[in-house]
C-alpha cells in the first residue's frame, strides 16, 4: 500500500513537472560554491567535527568532508553548513 | 531561521558541551525543537553551540540522557544587557535624563526666521510676532497655534496679501506675501495741448479738456487745441488737458539715388585661421600661408577657458577669412526712382510716429544728371499732431 501511494506521487509529480522534493520526502541539497552547503529534509546529526558530517536522511545518509566545518544554523528538518567543503557523498 | 536581530533580543547563550555524545545531544535538541546555530567542534568531545538562553535552561534533562556537560562562555542579548545595567542606575538615569531634556529643550522656540518681506522691515515683523506671542525661548505649548498666529500677523501687519507661520521643530519661519500696490501715475501740472507743425486737423478727440478747433481747420504751430482752462471768466478751473489730435501735414522730400549699386558679396571660398590665446597675445597655430584673395571679411569666434564663473586666462581664438568681392550693378532710372520713393517714404512715417499715414505724395520735379536720380517729392502725411504746454498762471 505504501509502496503504491509512493508511485502514485511519483506519477503526479511527473505529469505536473513538480520538483521530486516537494513530493516525495527526500532532502533538497543547495551547494554555494565550496562555502556553504544547505540541506532540507534531513533526519539528523549521526556525527559531527571539523573535517566531516554525517547526515541521517530518510533513505541513507549524507557524508560531507572539508575543512573547518560549521553548522551555521540547524533546525530539525533543514541545515546550513559553512566551511571548506571538499566532497559529498550519498550512501544507501 | 532568525535573523541576527531577533537573536539578540530574545538573549542567547554560547555553550561548549563536553562529552562523547555531542551530536547525539544535539539531535534530541533538535526534536524538541530547540533552534541552534554556530556548532563548532572546539576540540577532543568537545562542541560549542549558540542556543536562545530559554531553550538553555530546558537542556538538563537532555544532558543527563546523553551524558554531556556544558559551560556557559558567554551571555548575549538584551535580557543580559538589561541586567547588567540595571545595576548600573546612575548611567541608567542619565540616560533618562538625557532623552528628558532634549524632549523638554525641543518645546521651545529656538529661532524665527522671517522670508519674502521687500518693503516691510524684518524687525517690524519680529516685533508683531512678538506682541502675538512668537518669539525665540517661548514655550511651544504657550504660542497660540499657526493658523492663528498667521490670521493675527497679517491683520497687524499692513501692506500683506498674505502671511504664513511654518513651525518646524524648533524653528519658525513667518513667510510673508506682501500686497501688490498700483502703480502710481507720474504728476503731471496743468498743461494745454498745442500743435506741434502747421496741418490741416483732421480729427480732434478730447478726453479732458475744452476743444478750440474743428477738423479741417488750418492750425499753425503752437496754436491751442485743447485747452486746458475749463468755465467762463468768472468760474475757472484748470486741468491737464489729455486727447489727441489728428492733422494732414506737408512734407517735401529731396532725394537722391546713384544710378550704379555697389554691393559687396562673398565668393564662396574661405579660410581658417586658428590661434592659441595666452592672456593678450595670440600664437598662429593653423592657417598658415599666402592667402589666395584679396578681399575678405574676418569672422572671428573666441573661446575662453572658464571654471565657473572664473576666466582663465587661455582661450582658442578661430578666425574664418571669407573672401568678398564688390559687385557693381547699373540700375534703369524708372527702377532708381522707386528705390528712392520707397526710402522717402519710410523716412516720412518713422519721423511722423505712431499711426502716421501717407494720404498723398506728388513727385514735384525729377532729373536724371550726372549718373544720379534727382527728385523732390511733396508728401501729405495724417499724424498725430498735438504737443503739451504747461499752463503758467500769471498775475497771482
Amino acid at each position: 500500500m505504501r509502496r503504491l501511494t509512493q508511485k502514485w506521487k511519483q506519477l503526479t509529480a511527473n505529469m505536473l513537472d513538480l520538483p521530486q522534493d516537494v513530493v516525495q520526502d527526500i532532502p533538497r541539497i543547495t551547494m554555494i560554491g565550496n562555502v556553504q552547503l544547505y540541506v532540507e529534509n534531513h533526519c539528523g546529526v549521526l556525527h559531527f567535527s571539523s573535517e566531516m558530517l554525517r547526515l541521517q536522511l530518510t533513505k541513507g545518509r549524507l557524508e560531507v568532508t572539508g575543512q573547518e566545518l560549521v553548522i551555521r544554523a540547524i533546525l530539525s528538518e533543514e541545515v546550513l553548513i559553512e566551511g571548506i567543503i571538499a566532497d559529498i557523498k550519498y550512501m544507501p | 531561521m532568525q535573523s541576527e536581530v531577533v537573536r539578540w533580543i530574545r538573549g542567547y547563550v554560547r555553550l561548549e558541551v563536553q562529552g562523547k555524545s555531542g551530536a547525539e545531544l544535539i539531535n534530541r535538541a533538535l526534536a524538541q525543537g530547540f533552534a541552534l546555530w554556530d556548532i563548532r567542534v572546539s576540540g577532543e568531545d568537545k562542541v560549542q553551540i549558540s542556543i536562545p538562553g530559554r531553550d538553555a535552561l530546558r537542556l538538563r534533562p537532555l544532558l543527563k540522557e546523553t551524558g554531556c556537560r556544558i559551560h556557559v562562555q558567554k551571555r548575549e542579548g538584551l535580557p543580559f544587557a538589561a541586567r547588567k545595567w540595571s545595576k548600573r542606575k546612575t548611567f541608567a538615569i542619565g540616560a533618562v535624563l538625557f532623552v528628558a531634556a532634549l524632549y523638554f529643550l525641543s518645546s521651545f522656540v529656538w529661532n524665527v526666521k522671517v522670508e519674502g518681506n521687500v518693503s516691510i522691515r524684518t524687525q517690524a515683523i519680529l516685533d508683531a510676532a512678538k506682541q502675538e506671542g512668537l518669539y525665540p525661548y517661548q514655550w511651544k505649548p504657550r504660542m497660540p497655534d499657526s493658523e492663528k498666529l498667521s490670521y493675527q500677523l497679517q491683520t497687524r501687519l499692513e501692506g500683506t496679501s498674505w502671511v504664513g507661520v511654518e513651525i518646524n521643530g524648533t524653528q519658525v519661519t513667518i513667510k510673508v506675501v506682501e500686497a501688490d500696490k498700483p502703480e502710481e501715475k507720474p504728476l503731471v501740472s496743468p498743461r494745454n495741448l498745442v500743435a506741434g507743425k502747421h496741418a490741416v486737423v483732421t480729427e480732434i478727440q478730447a478726453k479732458r479738456g475744452r476743444p478750440l478747433v474743428q477738423p479741417n481747420t488750418y492750425v499753425r504751430k503752437g496754436d491751442v487745441l485743447i485747452s486746458g482752462t475749463l468755465g467762463d471768466e468768472t468760474h475757472q478751473s484748470i486741468v491737464v488737458a489729455d486727447g489727441y489730435v489728428k492733422g494732414i501735414v506737408w512734407y517735401v522730400s529731396k532725394i537722391e539715388v546713384p544710378l550704379v549699386q555697389t554691393y559687396q558679396t562673398y565668393t564662396g571660398e574661405s579660410k581658417t585661421r586658428r590661434y592659441l590665446v595666452l592672456g593678450s597675445q595670440g600664437i598662429q597655430v593653423s592657417g598658415y600661408g599666402k592667402l589666395p584673395f584679396q578681399q575678405y571679411v574676418t569672422v572671428p569666434e573666441h573661446t575662453t577657458l572658464q571654471w565657473r564663473t572664473f576666466k582663465l586666462p587661455v582661450g582658442w581664438l578661430s578666425e574664418k577669412l571669407l573672401a568678398s568681392e564688390t559687385v557693381e550693378r547699373q540700375m534703369e532710372p524708372a527702377e532708381a526712382k522707386g528705390m528712392g520713393l520707397e526710402q522717402a517714404r519710410a523716412d516720412i512715417l518713422s519721423e511722423g510716429g505712431r499711426e502716421a499715414r501717407i494720404v498723398s505724395e506728388k513727385i514735384l520735379h525729377e532729373k536724371t544728371e550726372n549718373g544720379k536720380v534727382y527728385m523732390e517729392v511733396h508728401f501729405e502725411v495724417e499724424e498725430f499732431i498735438m504737443q503739451e504746454q504747461p499752463i503758467v498762471k500769471q498775475g497771482e
